[in-house]
């Protein structure tokens, strides 16, 4: 058992997903150094959040989910609010972790997740061979 | 730009206050080793003047240590406890290992019995569990029921199943039984990283924003290095006790379905006839305010009370809430 703890798929996922978040925010104009940062911060999470949505690539399909979750809740706390850097950031932790306790608490996660450890565990347990 | 180089700035200045605070010291109410039993000590507190009323026990989780009930002088519930000249006594599971846990829940509650006898070998005591430890002292004063006068639970466990619960979703999800095949005890330090991967990004860069916004606060950074060196001494947790604790309760609901026996003794909180103060945090993301209030109609007393404060699972022990969490506790402690 050499998979990485995400295992491959993830992993290969992970890869493809940055690479077209570099393309969607090259296509969206390079960073502009005058634009207030969370102008910014807006604009990749919308560029993450396109990169989600159109990825379209095989993967675990709950991460997926989680990002485009994620996403669409810290939009949905920063857009159209004069943010300051801080409070976006805050906003942008209550989002990630009400996404991801939500995650946790559905079916797919917990079996998501419990699948990974128990892949992970046996990867370590010295009697799986004999047994 | 100019907000990001401020906060770097802020940042900067935490670190170098950080840098400089003493070696952070825990456990700071004065205490003598009364007992012990393998790695398990039982302390008592010296109170202020001549200890008054029923003793009282204070079981704590086998998951950390005990030292967050008595991180500094200023947020000690045990010190708040023990200065109201109450006879306060702490059993520090310590850091046991498999050998002295072989026979798992079993010898944690006969343990908890032998220190009770301990402290007050002819009289009944007042237990107060906290968190896994509340779960135990429930078992206890069901399986010992005239042992006990009164019970404080605090952060408590009781149901297992409510839909909140993602400890128990994750528990549930993975082969506990290989995991102690595989490791024996469960390392401390993959109990912490469990714990981190539930509230991933307020234990990452919510805590990063919390020291930038306390960058001047040399007490709260104080403070939060305490807390940050309580994490960090995670012990083990005795792989038996650990499987059997998630066999019983959280895959089978033990305390509200039945099920568990303790020296061939059933195990029913419909036993527990003294009266009962419950205490939950209303953000405890680790024991929702459901799992904890189950307990209301479990227990076999119409003397209840229960009471949740607006913070977190570790916030009623060093947070703003603590001073009034302590008071209700003596209050309930204190009536005749």
């Amino acid at each position: 058992m050499n998979e990485p703890f995400l295992g491959n798929a993830s992993a290969a996922w992970f890869a493809r997903f940055a690479d077209a978040y570099r393309r969607l925010c090259a296509a969206d104009g390079t960073p502009n150094p005058d634009a207030p940062l969370t102008d910014e911060l807006e604009r990749c999470a919308r560029a993450l959040h396109q990169a989600t949505l159109g990825l379209g690539v095989e993967g675990p399909p709950w991460i997926d989910e989680l990002a485009r979750e994620t996403t669409s809740t810290f939009l949905a706390a920063v857009t159209g609010e004069p943010l300051a850097l801080r409070a976006a950031m805050r906003a942008f932790v209550v989002a990630g972790d009400t996404s991801w306790r939500r995650f946790l608490l559905s079916d797919a996660g917990a079996r998501g997740l419990g699948a990974m450890a128990d892949a992970w565990i046996a990867s370590l347990d010295p009697t799986a061979e004999s047994r | 730009m100019s907000e990001l180089a401020l906060l770097q700035a802020r940042w900067l200045r935490a670190l170098g206050h950080l840098a400089t605070l003493p070696e952070p010291r825990l456990d700071v109410t004065e205490r003598t080793a009364v007992w012990s039993d393998g790695a398990c000590v039982l302390y008592r507190y010296r109170p202020a003047a001549r200890p008054r009323g029923t003793p009282l026990l204070i079981i704590y989780s086998l998951v950390n240590r005990p030292s967050i009930l008595d991180l500094d002088a200023e947020r000690s519930l045990i010190g708040a406890l023990a200065s109201a000249d109450r006879d306060v006594y702490l059993l520090d599971w310590g850091r046991m290992s498999s050998p002295h846990a072989a026979a798992g829940l079993e010898r944690l509650v006969a343990t908890i019995a032998s220190a009770s006898r301990a402290m007050a070998p002819r009289r009944r005591i007042d237990l107060m569990g906290v968190c896994q430890g509340g779960t135990l002292a429930l078992v206890y004063a069901a399986r010992y029921p005239t042992r006990v006068r009164r019970l404080v639970t605090l952060v408590t466990p009781v149901d297992f199943r409510t839909a909140d619960d993602v400890v128990g979703r994750l528990a549930t999800s993975v082969d506990i039984d290989a995991l102690v095949r595989t490791f024996g005890d469960v390392p401390g330090p993959l109990l912490k990283g469990a714990f981190r991967v539930l509230a991933p990004w307020r234990l990452s860069l919510g805590k990063l924003l919390d020291v930038i916004d306390h960058a001047e606060d040399r007490e709260w950074l104080a403070r939060f290095a305490r807390v940050e060196r309580w994490i960090e001494e995670s012990p083990d947790h005795p792989g038996p006790a650990f499987a059997e604790f998630v066999r019983f309760f959280y895959r089978q609901n033990a305390l509200v379905q039945g099920g568990l026996t303790i020296d061939g003794v059933p195990i029913d909180l419909h036993a527990i006839r003294r009266p009962v103060l419950n205490l939950y945090a209303r953000e405890d993301h680790l024991v929702p305010p459901m799992a904890a209030r189950a307990l209301r109609g479990l227990v076999g007393t119409t003397d209840y009370e229960e009471a949740g404060f607006d913070t977190g699972h570790i916030g009623v022990f060093v947070g703003a809430a603590m001073p009034a969490v302590a008071d209700r506790i003596e209050t309930f402690l204190a009536r005749p």
